[in-house]
């Protein structure tokens, strides 16, 4: 108890008597404190102080009682894991991409030279009937019967044609 | 802050109130007990839990109630000093008793919905009498229940006044604080709190010696 101000009823007696009654009930109130009241308190007061310093919003998600390290462990858990899955869609994307770090210029030079090559293919010059077929010139004459026949009629040739191009 | 300004409690106890229980909390067991000392928050229970524990029993009559609202009312310091560490130096008996005083209102609000549980230890005794055939006993305890069925029929501020001075201990600029009323208005309370109880006291010692 800290009261340092005097009673102003000093002067009534009878005044003075019911204060001292109230300070002997009030006295016997806090007599009535269970035993180790004080002791439960301050450990459970302990707690909150520490839960509410650390971060209120974790006190509320019910990370409170969680020491340094265990949320150290998992905040790098949870960075780790975000990276990691990052990682693997990313190798997905590549995965399913047809030419990868591969620009539109080279891919457009890699299909003119793909073009070129089927060209000097049709272009062969075995069959002296067939016309060289250009992109301005389309409409070339139907070949598959002369392909055909020459493909039947010489085994060894089209085996080793077959071996070459393919 | 000079080291007399700093502690934010009193040496020097009041005559008539218990010895030893005048203790000093200064600043630094505040803000250690801020931080989540076990040993600071000893402190500071030792010095206030019984105070509060009284207010509120004298309230609720149920001393397990009264138990668990001492235990949230120092709870729901430790979050604010945890929180916002403690900034209202010098006033920190005003601040626990404030809180105290308005967890105690929340209470007091859901009871008045609910049934008033009687304080176990007049039923005890009551129940002693009834079996033992114990004559009755005007003086010791009987005075603090003509005490109690008196203060139970002051005006709910008068008898705030009446607990916050002798339950609780404080001083009248601390209650002012806690009231936040103008320290005139608190002693006249006060003043008229006691004259209101003296002539109950009197019917009541009356209507027990007839």
């Amino acid at each position: 108890m800290n009261r340092n101000d005097s009673t102003p009823h000093t002067h009534d007696p009878e005044l003075a008597r019911i204060e001292a009654m109230l300070d002997a009930r009030g006295a016997e109130m806090r007599d009535r404190a269970p035993d180790g009241l004080g002791a439960r308190v301050a450990i459970e007061a302990a707690h909150a102080a520490r839960a509410s310093r650390r971060s209120p919003v974790l006190a509320r998600i019910g990370f409170g009682g969680a020491s340094a390290w265990r949320l150290a462990a998992a905040i790098a858990l949870l960075i780790g894991s975000a990276v990691a899955i990052g990682m693997l869609i990313g190798r997905g994307s590549s995965l399913n991409t047809l030419t990868p770090g591969v620009s539109d210029a080279e891919l457009a030079s890699l299909d003119a030279e793909v073009e070129s090559m089927w060209l000097a293919v049709a272009t062969d010059p075995l069959d002296n009937e067939f016309t060289p077929g250009t992109p301005d010139r389309p409409g070339l004459p139907d070949t598959s019967e002369d392909l055909y026949a020459l493909f039947w009629s010489d085994a060894e040739w089209t085996a080793s044609f077959l071996e070459d191009v393919l | 802050m000079s080291a007399q300004a700093a502690r934010i409690a009193m040496t020097a106890p009041d005559p008539g109130v218990a010895p030893g229980m005048g203790e000093v909390v200064d600043v630094d067991v505040v803000q250690r007990a801020a931080e989540g000392d076990e040993a600071a928050w000893r402190t500071l229970t030792e010095a206030y839990a019984g105070r509060v524990f009284a207010m509120v029993h004298a309230r609720c009559h149920n001393p397990e109630l009264a138990e668990e609202i001492t235990q949230s009312v120092f709870c729901t310091l430790a979050s604010r000093l945890g929180q916002a560490g403690y900034t209202e130096r010098g006033k920190f008996e005003a601040w626990l008793f404030r809180i105290t005083m308005n967890r105690l209102r929340d209470e007091m609000r859901r009871q008045r919905r609910q049934a008033n549980p009687t304080d176990p230890g007049v039923l005890t005794l009551m129940d002693r009498r009834a079996t033992d055939g114990e004559p009755p006993d005007d003086s010791g305890l009987h005075l603090r229940e003509r005490l109690g069925q008196a203060l139970d029929q002051l005006s709910e501020a008068d008898r705030t006044v009446i607990e916050l001075r002798h339950n609780a201990g404080l001083e009248f600029k601390q209650i002012a604080q806690i009231l936040k009323q103008p320290i005139g208005t608190v002693l006249a309370r006060h003043h008229r709190a006691l004259r209101k109880l003296r002539p109950l006291l009197t019917d009541m010692q009356e209507g027990a010696n007839s």
